[in-house]
């Protein structure tokens, strides 16, 4: 069983580094909107609040608590004033695993699981909730966000235990997670997105317009860019039985711009949509990946 | 297109090699899983079509050039004209060149060179393109086959230079015919450069039947490729001398020329004639009317001391400068020669014979010196034959018949009696009408005839007796022609002989018409058998002592006879010599070429074409084929680079490409 401040060197899954997460936990994983949770924490919430940090004055309605009236205020202006404050709440993450047959080429699945299990982890460490579900047609049973720390093992066995197979439901997931999960929550989707980009958009519409603040990890193996074919190949599909014989020669350029537009396309998509987009390539370290996806977080919530 | 090394043509399904290698290519493929089907999908759908297309650009270009290869390999010609003979050369099968030297092929083109020379080079290069190892020339003044050490010897000019005879070119044919059937060869390219004249092709001879057998004998194997040389419209102008005498002139002597200068248009211009003689060289003008000038006994002094001289008359060099000279000899007063022969003494006939020119001595019996005794040695010897007797048969019809095919003329009286089973050339003596007076014209000439020989057999009527009877009568055989008159010789006391007015007449016109008193006295036609060129005993010997003291460059090293000029023969060492002037047939001058009709007419057995070579072609050294390596290797280095650029890697946005 794995435990938030455990000793790492403990953590034995392959797809967990304890080190890794235990160096990154030293950035806060925070949001970039206010959060709507169950109790106070750490983040940002719509409401105001106790906290010591100063929100605004607010003309005095009857039926507020008179303990809130600021004397001083009404000494210099003769008028009532109510003082209010932030409010502080934890942070709901929810994980959101591309569990298609797709992504079981090269390393995409362990990739996954490693930001999965290092997001779990860093989030359940600093009291948020977190919870996972995975997008495949062999079923999207969500784990809801919980805080208490067994919740990391728990969510680590559904990691252990994801197989990649069958076709994307990526789309009717993230619609259902938006219907679902009614509170405001952190969505991190970790998928290489072979989708149609006019279905993410409309799914990552549907979670915006819930509230959700939205990330997708972009998981990309360098072959899936830069093909190795020298000779004709036959490819078969991982997500079906479709098959195709393949000229290098003669997809050569088409698929270099393809790969070109869907890129380009998925960031505008994004950028519109104000999805916190991360790229990736499984040529380089999850570390980077997810330091810039924390720290860039951590620049966001203090502007 | 054709090629000089067919076999390689083989090799032609070589282009499909890419082909195979392409399907190889694509059958061997791994199989893979792939994530991003969706890319493959989008890149199929985009660019699948262009690059389709490019791949198949790609495996054509490189099919092509594999083609290009083998056809490089295969040597293509240019012209598909000599296609089967190039391959039929590299299978060593002769080359027989069949060349006109006549006078009429050393017309010039308008870059200096004769129609001789630009067809033998052209086809010399050709030849020479086409590899051929056996070359044989049949030249028109041996007519007889010469294989040639090499093709360039074909440009010797002892072997090729001009000649002023005629040519005889179904004979030549013949012999080259006969050649290939010698030496087995039913596989050969006979090349014929002639400029087509009829005056050397003679579609009415004998020898085309014998043509077309030996070519129906060979089969398809052969075939004839006719090279000329466009005719241009520059005007040539030719000059003949019709007549020389030597006049003794009271104080001195003189010599009387005619001159006959035709040209072949119809302006009038003055044609400069020189007259040489002795070394001395006179001027006259001539005036050209509607193609035609005579100078008629235009005299000039000569030595006294000189019983015989000899000169040239000559006219500004033009298109043609082998019809711009004639030779003469001239000797006192000589005139044409008259061959006489009657069945008893006719003294009517020596008179007239010896008024209109000069009675040929009998080779037996100088006391006969009116009768001929061995009329087999007629051709070359006299103008004009004068025969009276029965018509001839066996040995002397057909030395008569060979007369008259050189162009000689014959006039036929009646014997005494009539054998109405004798004829020549379908032509016999009928029966004598004697005692009864009746009235006959010829020409303007009408007189009362007393005794008359009817005539039977096809001919063209002349003159009549009585009531439409034939009295004289006309046929053409070959280039002479031979009259038919019934009036009675031999009778001195008949009015036709008394007369003599319609004998004159008639023996005036036969010595007319026949080409060979052009030659004048001691001319010889060149190309004709003259027995004035035979210098020793034996007829058929080479001529061991001759000197030539009037002639143009060409004519050195030329056989006797064929080259125009002035020559001094001798029988024996101690023998005087015989001046003989040869020039060329009149006709050589005569414009008229045999149509392709008559030659395929002539020529229907035979495969032949005919390549006239205009304009640039002419003088190109290049022959009528040409070799095309460099087409085909420019095709190769275009399709390489076509190839080379189709492969090159499209633009793709961005840094990301994968090969």
């Amino acid at each position: 069983m794995i435990e938030p401040g455990s000793d790492p060197d403990a953590v034995t899954e392959s797809f967990f580094d304890p080190v890794l997460a235990e160096r990154l936990s030293a950035i806060a994983l925070t949001t970039r909107r206010p959060m709507l949770g169950t109790v106070s924490g750490r983040h940002q919430s719509p409401h105001r609040g106790s906290s010591v940090e100063f929100a605004e004055y607010r003309r005095y309605q009857p039926g507020d608590d008179l303990r809130r009236l600021d004397w001083r205020a009404y000494g210099r202006s003769d008028r009532y004033y109510v003082k209010e404050f932030e409010a502080d709440t934890n942070l709901r993450l929810v994980l959101v695993l591309d569990g298609s047959g797709s992504m079981g080429f090269g390393d995409k699945l362990h990739a996954a699981r490693q930001i999965a299990a290092t997001l779990a982890y860093i989030a359940i460490r600093q009291g948020d909730a977190a919870g996972l579900i995975c997008a495949s047609d062999a079923g999207s049973e969500l784990l809801p966000p919980r805080r208490i720390a067994g919740q990391v093992s728990v969510l680590f066995e559904r990691l252990r235990n994801l197989q990649a197979t069958g076709v994307t439901t990526l789309e009717e997931t993230l619609h259902q997670l938006a219907e679902t999960i009614r509170e405001r929550a952190l969505i991190v989707v970790i998928s290489d997105l072979l989708l149609e980009p006019p279905t993410l958009r409309s799914a990552v519409e549907h979670l915006a317009f819930r509230k959700h603040d939205v990330a997708v990890f972009h998981l990309m193996d360098p072959v899936e860019l830069q093909p190795d074919w020298d000779r004709p190949i036959r490819l078969d599909d991982m997500e079906g039985d479709e098959s195709i014989l393949v000229d290098p020669e003669e997809i050569a350029a088409g698929y270099a711009d393809a790969v070109q537009d869907f890129l380009e396309e998925v960031e505008r998509i994004s950028r519109e949509t104000a999805v916190d987009y991360h790229r990736v390539m499984l040529d380089r370290p999850i570390e980077e990946s997810l330091m810039g996806f924390l720290a860039g977080r951590g620049r966001d919530s203090a502007v | 297109m054709s090629f000089l090394r067919l076999g390689a043509l083989w090799a032609l399904p070589l282009v499909l090699i890419p082909i195979v290698i392409h399907l190889i290519h694509r059958r061997r493929h791994p199989t893979a899983p792939w994530a991003a089907m969706m890319f493959l999908h989008r890149a199929t759908q985009a660019r699948r079509g262009p690059a389709k297309l490019r791949r198949w650009l790609i495996l054509a270009v490189r099919t092509l050039v594999v083609a290009a290869v083998v056809f490089a390999l295969a040597r293509p010609l240019s012209s598909g004209m000599f296609g089967v003979a190039a391959s039929r050369v590299v299978s060593g099968a002769p080359s027989v060149v069949v060349l006109d030297r006549s006078a009429s092929m050393q017309r010039r083109t308008e870059s200096g060179l004769t129609h001789q020379a630009a067809a033998l080079r052209r086809v010399a290069e050709t030849l020479r393109t086409l590899g051929t190892q056996r070359v044989v020339l049949i030249d028109s003044v041996s007519v007889t086959p010469v294989e040639l050490a090499d093709v360039d010897a074909l440009t010797d000019p002892q072997l090729t230079g001009g000649a002023a005879s005629a040519a005889d070119v179904p004979t030549m044919l013949r012999v080259a015919m006969q050649y290939l059937i010698d030496h087995d060869h039913s596989v050969a390219d006979v090349w014929v450069c002639s400029d087509g004249q009829v005056n050397d092709w003679r579609p009415d001879a004998e020898s085309w039947n014998r043509v077309a057998q030996a070519a129906q004998s060979l089969g398809d194997g052969v075939c004839l490729h006719l090279v000329d040389v466009a005719d241009d419209p520059r005007v040539n102008t030719s000059v003949v001398l019709t007549r020389q005498r030597v006049i003794d002139a009271g104080p001195g002597k003189e010599l009387a020329v005619s001159v006959l200068v035709e040209r072949q248009d119809d302006a009038s211009v003055v044609v400069p004639l020189r007259l040489v003689v002795g070394g001395v060289t006179q001027s006259f003008d001539v005036q050209v009317n509607n193609g035609r000038g005579e100078l008629m006994d235009a005299r000039v002094p000569v030595p006294e001391d000189q019983d015989v001289i000899y000169g040239q008359v000559s006219i500004p060099a033009d298109v043609n400068a082998a019809d711009d000279d004639w030779f003469f000899v001239a000797a006192a007063d000589q005139d044409r020669p008259i061959g006489l022969v009657t069945e008893s003494p006719c003294l009517a006939l020596e008179v007239a014979a010896d008024v209109l020119g000069n009675v040929v001595p009998a080779e037996a019996g100088a006391g006969q010196g009116s009768r001929l005794q061995q009329p087999r040695q007629l051709p070359g010897s006299v103008a004009c034959l004068i025969w009276q007797g029965q018509l001839p048969v066996g040995d002397d019809a057909a030395a008569v018949a060979r007369f008259l095919e050189s162009g000689g003329s014959v006039v036929f009286f009646p014997p005494s009696d009539v054998d109405r089973g004798v004829e020549f050339q379908g032509v016999r003596w009928a029966q004598w009408t004697r005692g009864t007076v009746r009235q006959a014209s010829f020409d303007q000439w009408e007189l009362p005839i007393a005794a008359s020989c009817s005539l039977d057999g096809q001919m063209v009527q002349l003159a009549e007796i009585g009531e439409g009877e034939r009295w004289i009568g006309k046929i053409r055989v070959g280039g002479g022609a031979a009259w038919f008159c019934g009036a009675d010789v031999i009778d001195p006391d008949s009015l036709f002989a008394k007369d003599g007015l319609v004998l004159y007449g008639l023996m005036s016109e036969a010595l007319d018409a026949s080409p060979l008193q052009i030659a004048g006295d001691g001319g010889i036609v060149a190309g004709t058998d003259d027995r004035r060129l035979q210098t020793g005993p034996d007829p058929l010997s080479e001529t061991a002592d001759i000197e030539t003291l009037l002639a143009r460059d060409e004519v050195i090293g030329m056989p006797l006879g064929h080259g125009a000029g002035v020559f001094a023969t001798r029988h024996s060492a101690e023998s005087a010599p015989r001046l003989v002037a040869v020039n060329r047939p009149a006709a050589e001058s005569d414009r008229q070429t045999i149509s392709d009709s008559q030659l395929q007419k002539l020529l229907a057995e035979v495969r032949w074409n005919r390549v006239v070579l205009r304009g640039p072609q002419e003088n190109s050294g290049g022959g009528l084929v040409h070799e095309i390596w460099g087409a085909i290797w420019v095709m190769m280095i275009i399709g390489m680079l076509c190839e080379a650029w189709l492969t090159l890697p499209g633009r793709t946005r961005g840094e990301s490409r994968w090969f």
